[in-house]
């Protein structure tokens, strides 16, 4: 095996920048977890989007109503890390912000420069 | 089976079962919604609708392992996960080559380098006798 595997090829900039992105998700779930006014400002906001995603398919109506409160139930109290990890994964493709991640660990970052 | 399988491995990753049925209905009802929303801007909202909409539903949720993964792949694709691959299989065998090129060896130039060229150059002009 290669002297620092993993540390001295700039090829493995794939790693770094999964991690990077893997790093952003989470970070959401865990200022949820740490600061409650973002927690509830999280959740208003995901209450909001699965309202609008739910109305845009179904129009107005009782079911709407019904299926964002069981979208609601599961999405942002039940499982509600999965629900802001979701909506942040989204809402970053659709910026392209993952793409600046990976751009940024091959270029500005360079975290696989070799240590000398 | 993945949540069988992996409360067989770890049995205190139960909820990773609960999660996996949850997650599976949500996406049942998106898939549901889907169905509804383009056969009714297609047909409307009379009885054939119904029945298409009871028809495509039947065909989809009696094979939902395999039409669920499409309508996953299909949403990662919408939202533009293929951007990162692209970038990916660009950049990385980029990034290689610019490594075989170097011998391996990282040769970006810094302020040291720089330093040290002009000095050589400086050392060349006083023997050219410029100075």
């Amino acid at each position: 095996m290669k002297k620092n595997f993993l540390m001295n090829e700039k090829g493995n900039f794939i790693f770094i920048a999964l991690g990077l992105m893997i790093g952003v998700v989470v970070l959401l779930p865990v200022l949820m977890y740490a600061f409650e006014p973002i927690d509830i400002i999280i959740k208003i906001f995901l209450v909001f989007m699965i309202f609008q995603t739910v109305r845009g398919f179904l129009g107005n109506g009782t079911m709407t109503l019904l299926v964002s409160g069981i979208l609601i139930y599961f999405l942002v109290i039940k499982w509600w890390w999965i629900g802001a990890s979701g909506w942040l994964i989204i809402t970053l493709f659709t910026f392209g912000a993952f793409s600046i991640i990976t751009w940024g660990s091959k270029t500005v970052l360079d975290l696989t420069k070799p240590k000398h | 089976m993945i949540p069988l399988l992996v409360n067989s491995i770890n049995p205190n990753l139960l909820f990773i079962q609960e999660l996996f049925g949850d997650m599976n209905f949500v996406l049942k009802i998106f898939v549901l919604m889907t169905i509804v929303s383009y056969v009714t801007q297609h047909l409307g909202k009379g009885p054939i609708a119904l029945i298409v909409i009871a028809v495509i539903g039947w065909m989809i949720f009696s094979n939902f392992a395999i039409f669920g993964s499409i309508y996953v792949i299909y949403m990662l694709v919408l939202f533009g996960v293929t951007q990162i691959l692209m970038d990916f299989f660009i950049l990385a065998p980029q990034a290689m080559m610019e490594q075989n090129m170097q011998g391996g060896v990282e040769n970006q130039p810094n302020g040291a380098d720089m330093q040290d060229r002009q000095r050589k150059m400086m050392q060349m002009r006083q023997k050219m006798g410029m100075f």
